[in-house]
């Protein structure tokens, strides 16, 4: 299965980020779709399928955890696998996220660290990683 | 390092530096200010339990190098991807520093990165200095300082 991926963040450098660590992870990838905040990133899911959303927490507009809120609180999309993104690292924020039904990866982190939870999160594994021809030129441990 | 938050700190940015941008760096047991040498700057201001900022002042010019390891390209990054680029380190770097100022369940509320193309503008707040780093980093050179007002 390939997975279609949101990924919402009001930093386009962390965008790029994440876009370029899950293509070095190995994960089967669908389409993958960029928002700057979570209600661009509830205009993109009523258009397009979503299999997984990794989302930032501090954003303008409308933050990581009223977009969590609205998601989980809309039927079509209750079930949507979401990974916070975040510097966050309030217990009580995080708590607050995972009883969500969210999973948190912390910044900085490593490309393992986001590809464990992707495959916690939706079940899918990854192709081993070859090296060139992965897009892994230059990085470590994967 | 004397100042446990200023280890804090150090631990922080050279996590943050290694793991976001592939770049090795380490402190600087000369901690001088780089005054006349710097290049940009940012500054994240937070509010919660305590309120104040996390500034950052590099100088020579690693920011090219920083935005292209980020964002994994193999041209010369732009000015947007530069000053993007040292946003969010800074705003990383300051989001694993507040732990330790304020315990593991305390919440604050981070502004969005300033980023300027010159030394720092001066602070409405100037005092409060609670911590200070230099590291050198790529082939340059960042001064971080944590400041506390109230």
């Amino acid at each position: 299965m390939a997975l279609n991926v949101l990924v919402v963040d009001d930093s386009s450098v962390m965008r790029a980020m994440l876009i370029r660590t899950l293509r070095m992870t190995g994960l089967p990838l669908g389409e993958i779709h960029q928002a700057a905040h979570g209600a661009e990133a509830l205009q993109i899911l009523d258009r397009h399928w979503v299999d997984l959303a990794l989302v930032d927490i501090n954003m303008p507009v409308m933050n990581g955890e009223e977009f969590i809120d609205r998601v989980r609180d809309t039927p079509e999309l209750r079930d949507l696998a979401i990974i916070v993104v975040s510097t966050e690292s309030s217990q009580t924020r995080i708590s607050k996220i995972q009883r969500r039904g969210a999973r948190f990866v912390h910044k900085p982190f490593t490309p393992e660290m986001l590809r464990d939870q992707v495959m916690a999160m939706t079940g899918v594994s990854y192709a081993q990683p070859s090296g060139s021809g992965t897009g892994l030129g230059g990085h470590r441990d994967l | 390092m004397r100042n446990p938050l200023a280890a804090e700190l150090a631990s922080a940015a050279i996590a943050t530096f290694e793991q976001l941008a592939f770049l090795p760096a380490e402190v600087l047991e000369d901690p001088d200010e780089p005054d006349g040498q710097v290049t940009a700057s940012c500054r994240v201001r937070f509010r919660g339990p305590a309120s104040g900022a996390l500034e950052m002042e590099v100088a020579g010019d690693f920011l090219g190098e920083l935005a292209a390891n980020m964002l994994g390209l193999e041209g010369e990054p732009g000015e947007t991807e530069r000053r993007d680029a040292l946003g969010e380190i800074t705003n990383v770097i300051c989001g694993n520093v507040l732990p330790h100022l304020g315990g593991p369940t305390a919440v604050f509320d981070l502004s969005p990165p300033e980023v300027f193309p010159h030394p720092l503008p001066p602070c409405a707040r100037p005092d409060g200095r609670l911590a200070y780093l230099a590291l050198a980093v790529g082939g340059g050179r960042a001064a971080i300082r944590l400041r506390v007002y109230g």
